[in-house]
């Protein structure tokens, strides 16, 4: 079905274009909200949220950016609400706890692993470091960006980066560990 | 989405990794979470409909509470005297009443003397100053064979009696067009089409939407390593969790619809009896190794027997109160069971039918306004107790007692 036949059925409040929309995207919008909130039910919430904004606000989509941008946009400010609402970002973990710094990791043996490993092992991240490397290894916005998006410096956003990086890392040697093992 | 280029530095290899890896990444979605969105999708109309209406009920509920005891537009003297019995003991009174105190104090709508027996029967019908006869009135009447006959035949063959006295008392006129109509409710039947809902102690219309506070479930023994999880063999499992091991039950309020009729047997007492379907909801959960989640959807119909005593009544008004039992009878049970461990998702369905009987005893307070000729509007606030009898999982068994609102139209004939 054309995009752009969906989008207008939608700003008509077509309920077959809307569950088409659904069918579309929710798949990988619900991958979006299990990556910043690692908790199945509220990114079943989240999903639902986003979509109602999506619907909503739909007249607001103007097309000219890419439409699957805008959706995503859209969840993931959803997620960021939930998150700021929640009160579940938290920064504050020392840069101690995250152990001995982790070995470079041979990206040959990171192909190995599926996508599911590698989300479970971000939905493993705390709240902050998991949000931040989400918004900027993921998404693709810039420190000074998550720092205007999470009220933060953008210093305390890269080091919040840093940080998750190296935790994940590790998780992911891990992981290769264990799957070398077997 | 941003681009690459959006980054003020290059990505190391890794976060590139991870980000080719998870950007398109997909998670399967289970068919319920559409049946969240869509109906939040629906006009909000609707939703205003059903709290205005609810709010309207309860506001006018509230009024006649407050305002009913000192109206004064009752029944004068007179009227209030029409439908008592006149018996041997009070008959030398009557007789001992002038015919211009008879005149005066109930608007006579005869040109001579008349006994009080026929007065008992006869009621200023409207404006054309013509006289309805009654056909029923208190059965001891029925003793004074003639004075009675000619009442019954009167109405039998629908004649009107006119009097040139009856505008002596113009200002009087309404209350006793509304005396009519009281009596008209005597021995008459009454259909009703409602619809109701209910919650434990409040009013709440709509679901509890518990919020999660975050947490992570999985989470874990940060920041050690992580060992890989194994899925429990009882994930594959074809059959469903019974209701009763679930460990939260989110039960949404029940809606009922039904038609029932109603005998009023004199002006105070009636019987009401009829059919009654009730749609009842809840999300079920349980946290394991698995993520169980379900939804119980039951379908009852049931037979309500309720004894109605009328309180206070006018020509458009009636508060009523309203007791009995109903028994239900559950047709159809549906239960939509997703588990989750991980990333996998396993729906499963299972239906089937429901055993034995709900007793539930019921008791309401009622309004009902007639806005048009025999149709009234009535609300219902109720309160209801069901029996423990071995049901499904559903409000009913998580609060026995529960209060709720009915509202419909009732047609009298």
């Amino acid at each position: 079905m054309d995009e752009q036949l969906l989008i207008a059925g939608c700003k008509r409040g077509e309920s077959w274009a809307r569950k088409e929309i659904y069918e579309l995207y929710a798949p990988a919008m619900m991958s979006v909200c299990m990556r910043y909130v690692n908790n199945r039910e509220t990114a079943r919430d989240l999903l639902q949220d986003g979509f109602i904004k999506i619907f909503t606000k739909i007249g607001s989509y103007t097309g000219s950016g890419a439409f699957p941008g805008w959706v995503r946009r859209v969840f993931v400010t959803t997620a960021l609400e939930y998150l700021r609402k929640n009160d579940a970002i938290r920064l504050s973990v020392n840069f101690d706890d995250c152990g001995e710094l982790a070995d470079e990791v041979d990206v040959s043996a990171l192909e190995r692993l599926s996508a599911d490993d590698l989300h479970a092992c971000i939905a493993r991240l705390p709240n902050g470091y998991r949000t931040v490397f989400n918004l900027y290894a993921i998404e693709g916005y810039s420190h000074s960006e998550i720092a205007e998006m999470l009220h933060i410096s953008e210093v305390t956003s890269r080091t919040q980066f840093v940080r998750a990086r190296k935790v994940l890392q590790k998780s992911v040697q891990s992981l290769i560990k264990h799957e070398n093992a077997q | 989405m941003r681009s690459d280029t959006d980054h003020r530095e290059q990505l190391d290899d890794f976060s590139e990794f991870m980000k080719r890896k998870l950007e398109n990444h997909r998670l399967p979605v289970d068919d319920l979470c559409w049946e969240g969105i869509e109906p939040r999708m629906r006009p909000r109309g609707q939703k205003w409909l059903w709290w205005a209406g609810s709010s309207v009920a309860a506001a006018v509920i509230a009024l006649l509470f407050l305002f009913a005891p000192f109206r004064t537009e009752e029944i004068p003297d007179g009227s209030q005297e029409l439908p008592v019995a006149v018996t041997d003991d009070n008959r030398e009174n009557v007789y001992e009443e002038s015919p211009e105190d008879v005149r005066e104090e109930t608007t006579s709508f005869v040109g001579q003397p008349v006994p009080k027996e026929k007065l008992i029967a006869a009621v200023v019908s409207d404006e054309s100053s013509t006289v309805l006869i009654a056909e029923k009135e208190i059965p001891e009447i029925a003793d004074s064979v003639e004075i009675q006959d000619e009442t019954v035949q009167l109405a039998d063959e629908g004649k009107k009696v006119s009097s040139p006295d009856l505008y002596s008392y113009e200002s009087k006129k309404q209350t006793y067009s509304s005396a009519g109509k009281n009596r008209k409710a005597e021995g008459k039947w009454s259909v009703n089409a409602g619809f109701g809902t209910g919650g434990h102690v409040s009013l709440g219309l709509g679901y509890d939407y518990a919020v999660e506070a975050p947490n992570d479930h999985f989470n874990p023994s940060y920041p050690g390593t992580i060992p890989p999880p194994v899925k429990p063999p009882f994930f594959g499992n074809s059959t469903v969790l019974s209701s009763d091991e679930y460990t939260s039950v989110d039960a949404a309020l029940p809606l009922s619809f039904g038609l029932t009729v109603r005998r009023d047997f004199n002006r105070y007492i009636g019987l009401e009896t009829g059919l009654v379907y009730t749609y009842l909801a809840s999300n079920l959960d349980k946290w394991d190794n698995i993520h169980y989640k379900s939804r119980l959807e039951l379908h009852y119909l049931g037979i309500p027997v309720n004894l109605v005593v009328s309180l206070w009544q006018n020509s458009r008004w009636k508060i009523y109160l309203s007791g009995g039992f109903m028994v239900e009878k559950g047709l159809r049970a549906k239960q939509t069971e997703t588990r989750y461990w991980q990333t996998d998702v396993k729906t499963l369905v299972d239906k089937g039918g429901i055993n034995g009987l709900q007793w539930s005893l019921n008791a309401s307070a009622g309004v009902s306004y007639r806005f048009y000729k025999d149709w009234n509007i009535y609300f219902e606030p109720r309160i209801s107790h069901y029996f423990d009898n071995n049901q499904p999982v559903s409000i009913r068994t998580e609060h026995s007692v529960l209060v709720g609102l009915g509202a419909g139209i009732r047609f009298d004939f």
